[in-house]
């Protein structure tokens, strides 16, 4: 403890400190940041760690769930002795062991129809780190009404997907207008995934949220990253935004008082 | 015509992407789909008529966490 925070930091960022794209005033920028992750599942897992070590200043931890056993081969947010816990509970231990310098702010409601734009509006940053669509699209949906970035991220089995949705270019409706029947659709937990795969994908989804607080580089926002990880080959799809989406018509800001995806009352992780 | 980069053995006078959908039993409701590099939007499956050398992507959208 004895030396000031700042010395201690200035270890601890080092590698930070010695990119030009971080620098101190980028980790300024991190530790400023607020970035909300929805989902504390594998890419959760992943993703919130990453967040946690670069030091951004807040991290929200959204999710309903209890940690299963069955969690464990891939979340690694998680121990053992976790199991039966709520996630969003143990996610703020294992972050705050990571970094004690992070503020954990857990949402063990869920994120809901209800209470999606306040939440969502704390924050600069949201990852889309669930495993069902009406869930995605409501927060494709918010974040474009309140003129926010969102991290997709999504698996299946060894597959991948990795996008943001940001203003200027496409949002999820662009991409598929509507949210299918719930009952229509498979199940985001019934088939099998290596549990490496959302490590990868989760980690992709931090490196795009850290970049967005930094604001360097080239945001994955009109691009579609897909990754076929047991044939081990990647592929970018463009991704313009669709004219016609509603998106557009709210001018891409979406200031236009569209309501959220979803039926009040449903809770989603 | 090419599928998913690979010879796509169905191909016929007026075959639209909605033809390929149907008769490869692509029902998952969540596709991005590009033509020749190009991406179509899905008011468009019924009406893009697909020629002889087309290559047609067709990329379902993954969902689980």
């Amino acid at each position: 403890m004895g030396e000031p925070k700042r010395e201690q930091d200035r270890e601890r960022y080092k590698r930070h400190f010695m990119l030009p794209q971080v620098g101190e005033e980028g980790q300024r920028k991190l530790e400023q940041g607020k970035v909300l992750v929805v989902g504390a599942g594998g890419l959760g897992s992943p993703a919130a760690l990453y967040l946690a070590a670069a030091g951004v200043g807040t991290i929200g931890i959204a999710d309903f769930d209890r940690v299963d056993v069955s969690n464990l081969q891939r979340q690694i947010l998680y121990r053992e002795q976790d199991v039966g816990r709520r996630k969003a509970e143990a996610a703020e231990d294992c972050l705050r062991r990571r970094n004690r310098g992070v503020t954990v702010r857990r949402f063990e409601e869920g994120i809901t129809p209800e209470n999606a734009e306040q939440i969502l509006g704390e924050f600069d940053v949201v990852v889309d780190a669930t495993d069902r669509f009406p869930i995605r699209y409501l927060l494709s949906d918010v974040c474009r009404k309140l003129g926010k970035p969102d991290v997709y991220g999504a698996i299946c089995q060894f597959a991948g997907q990795v996008t943001v949705f940001a203003p200027g270019g496409p949002c999820l409706r662009c991409l598929c207008p509507e949210a299918p029947d719930p009952a229509a659709e498979p199940d985001g937990r019934s088939f099998g995934v290596l549990g490496a795969v959302p490590g990868v994908v989760g980690s992709l989804q931090a490196v795009e949220a850290l970049k967005l607080l930094l604001g360097v580089g080239e945001p994955l926002s009109g691009r579609l990253l897909l990754l076929d990880l047991l044939a081990m080959r990647t592929e970018e799809v463009a991704l313009p935004a669709n004219p016609r989406c509603r998106c557009q018509a709210a001018g891409n800001s979406g200031k236009s008082g569209r309501q959220a995806a979803g039926n009040p009352g449903e809770t989603y992780r | 015509m090419q599928l998913n980069n690979r010879p796509y053995p169905d191909w016929h006078e007026g075959l639209t992407i909605r033809g390929v959908m149907e008769h490869m039993r692509f029902t998952w409701p969540k596709l991005v789909v590009k033509v020749n590099g190009q991406l179509v939007w899905p008011e468009e499956y019924d009406t893009v008529v697909l020629k002889e050398d087309d290559d047609l992507q067709i990329i379902h959208l993954l969902g689980g966490g």
